[in-house]
């Protein structure tokens, strides 16, 4: 191995380590299930082990929620479709044994596969509105509206829960 | 309204954790799929120049071994010449060759070849190919190729490197069992050139390979542009199914991270979205 690719895969290890804890949760926000996200961010950072020159100038973070987020909804998009009877519960998060819920998952787990990229990469990931908007091809409107109406109605399912809670 | 949208989903992310109960990366994996990923495009780099010479390697390879099986399996290494036609699109079959005894992977012999680009690692296949050897590019010394091997009892379409009569595995982008009809499973698709994620993606192409059952014939267009035949195609690959393949420059505009934004017609009408059903590893 060659000191510039010592010194390449160095790099790439401090980056790693440092996006891991924030990008494993936003994979898991995305997916709703662990193995899923742990597929995701593998992909998403081989991708940026192989480009890693480019990368690392363009800026490592961006890239990285970037591929992410794409490779979530390309993985959305293979998926065959699955006879309704198979479904699982929209509501419930597919998988739990590894990480908690939180009223985030709880927002996120109605939303569509779109739906979910543009709150994450929006408000999880901290990315500039319009750069969301280019990269989801939607509109900025768009990007704000979703946010707001899985508010509503994560606002609603919370009120619904206290009545019944009140009924009893 | 914004404001306090912003607001909330601020306080819902805050309140919020990171990841932190989950297994540590494993550096190694992460690394060694960077370098899988930088081998596949090392690999396929050649396949831009096979557009312009494609014509003329799967002439030179026709001219070796026909439809005729050969001895080995496959072709001898067919020195591509230079262009001496249109980039047209050939769909010719290169090399037929017998069928092939079931063996388990892990029996193969590990190989490296090393090309202009770096060593690619392999396994040598120990049987012929199911069928055809189709060449979708060059890496060197090496035809870079698309054939049908059998994997556990299972067909299996597999990218590898012809080196004379020896085939390395290096591969399986597709595998075409349990497609349904008028299914098409497609792999790659993606930016192949350039180095990095560039903004200018002069120079760039894509390479995308598929497989469907029955005999198919397919047409592929970008947007605005008219259709055309993809670049390749056979029915004796795998048999019962069509594998193709379809190689084209990177128009500008294009998303660098994304698939090709083309748009793949059957002869019976179906019509697929790459972006959609495409994938990379």
């Amino acid at each position: 191995m060659t000191a510039r690719s010592t010194e390449r895969d160095r790099e790439f290890e401090e980056f790693v380590l440092a996006a891991w804890p924030r990008l494993r949760r936003a994979a898991y926000l995305l997916a709703h299930d662990a193995h899923e996200a742990e597929d995701l961010v593998q992909t998403a950072l081989a991708r940026s082990y192989a480009r890693w020159g480019r990368v690392r100038r363009e800026g490592a973070y961006s890239y990285v929620h970037r591929a992410l987020v794409n490779a979530y909804i390309d993985t959305g998009r293979r998926r065959r479709p699955t006879p309704s009877e198979h479904l699982p519960d929209a509501g419930r998060a597919a998988d739990t044994s590894v990480e908690d819920r939180s009223e985030l998952v709880e927002l996120l787990a109605p939303l569509s596969p779109r739906e979910r990229a543009i709150v994450v990469l929006r408000y999880y990931l901290d990315t500039p509105e319009k750069d969301v908007a280019h990269r989801l091809g939607v509109s900025p409107g768009t990007v704000r509206s979703t946010a707001s109406r899985a508010l509503a109605r994560l606002r609603e399912a919370h009120d619904h829960t206290d009545r019944r809670g009140t009924q009893r | 309204m914004t404001h306090d949208t912003d607001e909330r989903m601020a306080a819902l992310v805050a309140a919020d954790r990171d990841a932190t109960d989950v297994p540590a990366p494993d550096l190694a994996r992460l690394r060694a799929g960077g370098r899988r990923l930088v081998v596949r495009r090392r690999l396929a780099a050649g396949a831009a120049a096979l557009v312009v010479v494609g014509t003329a390697a799967v002439s030179a390879a026709v001219l070796v071994g026909g439809d005729e099986p050969t001895g080995s399996g496959v072709a001898t290494d067919p020195s591509p010449t230079p262009p001496s036609a249109s980039p047209t699109p050939t769909s010719t079959p290169t090399v037929r060759t017998g069928p092939v005894a079931p063996r388990p992977p892990e029996t193969l012999e590990k190989g490296r070849l090393q090309t202009p680009l770096g060593y690619v690692n392999g396994e040598w296949e120990a049987a012929p190919p199911l069928g055809e050897v189709l060449t979708v590019g060059r890496a060197g010394r090496y035809d870079e190729v698309l054939y049908g091997a059998d994997l556990d009892g299972e067909p299996v379409l597999v990218r590898g490197l012809r080196d004379g009569d020896r085939l390395l595995r290096v591969f399986v982008p597709l595998t075409p069992q349990g497609l349904r009809r008028d299914d098409v499973a497609l792999y790659d698709g993606f930016l192949l050139g350039l180095p990095g994620d560039p903004v200018d993606t002069t120079g760039g192409y894509y390479l995308l390979q598929g497989v469907a059952r029955g005999d198919v014939t397919f047409s592929i267009s970008a947007p605005g542009e008219q259709p055309r035949p993809v670049t390749g195609s056979s029915t004796e690959v795998i048999e019962g199914y069509t594998v193709f393949y379809d190689v084209g420059d990177w128009r500008q505009g294009w998303d660098p991270l994304k698939a090709a934004p083309l748009t793949l017609t059957t002869d019976a009408d179906r019509t697929v979205d790459v972006r959609e059903v495409t994938y990379t590893g």
